[in-house]
């Protein structure tokens, strides 16, 4: 089977959410592999390690916003210290429920997400995201 | 204020009369002792103070007695000028009883004083002059006409700017009193300010609060929604036997009217609350963002509706993003809700005209139209046409509320299955 | 109503304060009362004073009849005092002080604040048909009564026209032999003697 992505990561506090996402991800062939995580700081500690070994990055990042203790904003503050070649691979995606303008305009505007997308996760959406290049290839 | 003021002069006035008149009585019983005019002295003293007195117990309400002080001051200072056979020092004594009305701060007062001595010296001196000479009241030299017309104009001069000074005190005082008045004022209108703004902050804060409190509320209560939405997806991604399809079918469905519902709660309540957010808006990139979102509406049976739009705007149009959002939003969905099944091509317009006053918005479709009967109701709270709509039957109500906050007016042209056409009228803010 | 009362009121008020200035003045208009076993003394007797008052024999004497519980005579004493000091150096002047109390001489000068020979004895007053105070006489300078009478046309009067003993001075410095004088000259007002009952 042809994947779109080798390796995908969803950021969600909540199970069930995760459990659709990687179904979908799995069945529509969008990535290989998909890494569940339920909360920011673990996937923090999931991704700080795999400085010294970028093959093993997601290629996507799925984040959701609220989350408890650490949400997803949190998260991108974190992010943004982490080493260089970690910001180059991932791309962050930010998906929620929530309709407030201004987590919408708040997320556009960070520069490490590129893309909006709402709760729930299904084949069309996934079908809408292009195939994106990191930007540091390799 | 100013009455109370008034009857705090009057008050010390008073009070200072008692003590200067007693001294002035005193005074006419110490110069009784150079030539033994005890009769005058005690006679006539105690006659001006009845005079007094009694003109102020009997007529309290009125200042009547003020102008006895004046007249009694006179009369005084004839009974000195008598008591010391002439000495002319004691006219003096007119000067004291003029400086001591302007307590009173009324230059009325001096006119009884002047009168007293200016009636007193012309008639006695006129008496003299035709020599009339039973009555040895003058005891003077004889008293040139010259001597008497520059004694009178001098007199004149005290009592004139001694009614000036008590008149210009009273104007004073009163100008005081005014500014005391208005800063006061002043100062109450600041507090009532001050209580206002803060008020106003509180309602803010609350308004705000109340806000946050929808929006977790809503959140909370979309987020399980979502997450059966997404199980749903999973449940159509396998292969389902008819009926199972059928199921997860309805399931669908009545988890996309629930999250509606929601949505339109929270439309409603960030309507009727927040205030009017003027800002530019561009009705190109708004419409696509509402197509985007919708895209993934409707029944699945349903065929996709196509969205089309023109837009003229010569103008820069100022007006709230978001209540305009709900408003296109609102109506285009139910253009895609109740699409005519019958029609080959279901389309929603919309038509933009921006001019400098107004943006009229022309939202017409294909879809089932609405009948006469309900085309007043649709607009009302929670009113659904038929046990088939599948809307919360809040949405026209929120339209109809935005575009009110926005002071436009919305109308509405139907046929049952030829469409509908809603017109709106946006004032330029 | 209360308006007219107090209206009523005042004006028996004031006409009462003009009836006291009113008769307060008439009483001081009257005459003193001649008393009983008066023996009038006419111009032109000679009047003895007899060693009683230490005067050089060559001048005029000017007699000034002086009570000091008379506010009358008290009255006087500024005009007196002047009259002295106009005439101090052609004319004798002495006082007599006609009084019951005891009073030094020293003292009735200081009250004129002069040095003039004061005398106790009423009989001078006798002599010279004094029978009140203040009086002026004039005695020639051969002792003759040249004048004797008011200060002034009324007890409390300073009018210029009716200083009757300085017009007296003034005839008899004036060579006039018997001068005349009105009645209110001499019709003597003042206080009694020796003691003031008519103020």
């Amino acid at each position: 089977m042809e994947y779109k992505y080798k390796k995908a990561m969803v950021i969600d506090d909540n199970q069930i959410d995760l459990y659709i996402a990687e179904m979908v991800m799995g069945t529509t062939g969008f990535a290989e592999k998909v890494v569940c995580v339920s909360s920011a700081k673990e996937a923090l500690a999931y991704l700080k390690p795999l400085y010294e070994n970028p093959e093993e990055l997601p290629d996507l990042i799925f984040l959701d916003i609220n989350m408890p203790e650490m949400s997803g904003f949190d998260f991108l503050n974190e992010y943004q210290h982490l080493p260089e070649n970690i910001r180059k691979k991932c791309i962050i995606m930010m998906l929620t429920t929530s309709l407030d303008e201004d987590d919408r305009t708040q997320a556009e505007r960070n520069q490490f997400v590129r893309k909006f997308l709402n709760k729930p996760l299904d084949r069309d959406k996934l079908a809408s995201i292009p195939l994106l290049y990191s930007t540091d290839p390799g | 204020m100013h009455d109370a003021y008034l009857a705090q002069v009057k008050h010390k006035s008073d009070r200072l009369m008692n003590y200067f008149l007693v001294s002035f009585f005193v005074t006419g019983l110490l110069l009784a002792l150079f030539y033994d005019t005890w009769l005058v002295a005690i006679g006539v003293g105690t006659l001006s103070l009845i005079a007094y007195y009694s003109t102020r117990l009997l007529l309290p309400h009125s200042n009547a007695y003020q102008y006895m002080v004046s007249a009694v001051f006179g009369i005084f200072m004839a009974q000195f000028i008598y008591q010391m056979h002439g000495l002319f020092e004691m006219h003096f004594i007119a000067f004291i009883g003029s400086a001591i009305l302007v307590t009173f701060q009324n230059w009325k007062l001096q006119i009884p004083l002047a009168a007293v001595v200016i009636v007193h010296h012309a008639s006695f001196g006129y008496l003299q002059y035709i020599g009339y000479d039973k009555i040895y009241f003058t005891q003077l030299d004889y008293m040139t006409l010259q001597t008497f017309i520059i004694h009178g104009i001098l007199a004149t001069v005290v009592f004139f700017i001694c009614g000036l000074w008590a008149f210009q005190l009273k104007k004073l005082n009163e100008h005081q009193i005014e500014q005391n008045f208005e800063m006061g004022r002043f100062q109450e209108e600041q507090l009532q300010k001050k209580a206002l703004l803060k008020s106003n902050d509180e309602l803010k804060k609350s308004n705000k609060e109340l806000d946050s409190f929808v929006y977790s509320v809503s959140h909370d209560l979309r987020a399980p929604l979502s997450s059966m939405l997404g199980v749903v997806g999973l449940c159509e991604m396998a292969p389902l036997d008819p009926f199972m399809l059928k199921n997860v079918t309805l399931l669908k469905s009545s988890i996309k009217k629930l999250d509606g519902f929601i949505m339109d709660i929270l439309d409603y309540s960030r309507n009727s609350r927040m205030e009017v957010d003027r800002q530019e808006i561009h009705f190109t990139d708004l419409l696509t963002d509402i197509s985007g979102n919708l895209k993934f509406m409707g029944a699945d049976d349903q065929r996709t509706v196509d969205i089309r739009s023109t837009i003229r705007n010569g103008v820069a149009f100022y007006s709230d993003k978001s209540r305009i959002g709900i408003i296109l939003n609102n109506l285009i969905s139910n253009s895609i809700r109740y699409q005519n099944p019958q029609v080959a091509d279901p389309y929603v317009e919309v038509v933009v005209e921006v001019s400098e006053s107004a943006a009229d918005i022309r939202v017409r479709d294909n879809g089932i139209g609405i009948d006469k009967e309900n085309q007043v109701k649709v607009f009302n709270m929670f009113y659904r046409v038929s046990s088939k709509s599948i809307g919360s039957g809040l949405g026209l109500y929120i339209v109809k509320e935005a575009v009110e906050k926005l002071h436009g007016a919305i109308e509405l042209r139907s046929e049952p299955g030829k469409g509908c056409e809603f017109s709106i009228h946006l004032p330029n803010l | 109503m209360k308006k007219a009362i107090t209206i009523v009121w005042l004006l028996v008020i004031f006409s009462s304060m003009a009836y006291i200035f009113w008769y307060t003045d008439w009483k001081y208009s009257l005459p003193t009362p001649v008393p009983n076993q008066y023996h009038p003394v006419g111009t032109g007797t000679y009047v003895d004073l007899g060693g009683k008052l230490p005067v050089p024999g060559d001048k005029p004497v000017f007699l000034h009849f002086f009570n000091p519980d008379c506010p009358c005579s008290r009255f006087n004493i500024p005009y007196f005092k002047s009259l002295a000091k106009k005439y101090g150096n052609k004319i004798s002047f002495a006082i007599v002080v006609l009084n019951n109390k005891a009073y030094t001489a020293r003292e009735v000068q200081s009250k004129f604040d002069v040095d003039f020979p004061v005398s106790f004895d009423s009989t001078i007053a006798a002599a010279c048909g004094v029978y009140s105070t203040p009086q002026a006489v004039l005695l020639d300078a051969t002792r003759h009564l040249y004048y004797r009478g008011n200060y002034n046309k009324s007890r409390y009067c300073t009018d210029t026209r009716s200083n009757y003993a300085q017009m007296a001075i003034d005839s008899l410095f004036g060579n006039i032999y018997r001068p005349v004088f009105a009645g209110l000259a001499l019709k003597a007002y003042g206080c009694q003697l020796p003691v003031c009952t008519q103020k």
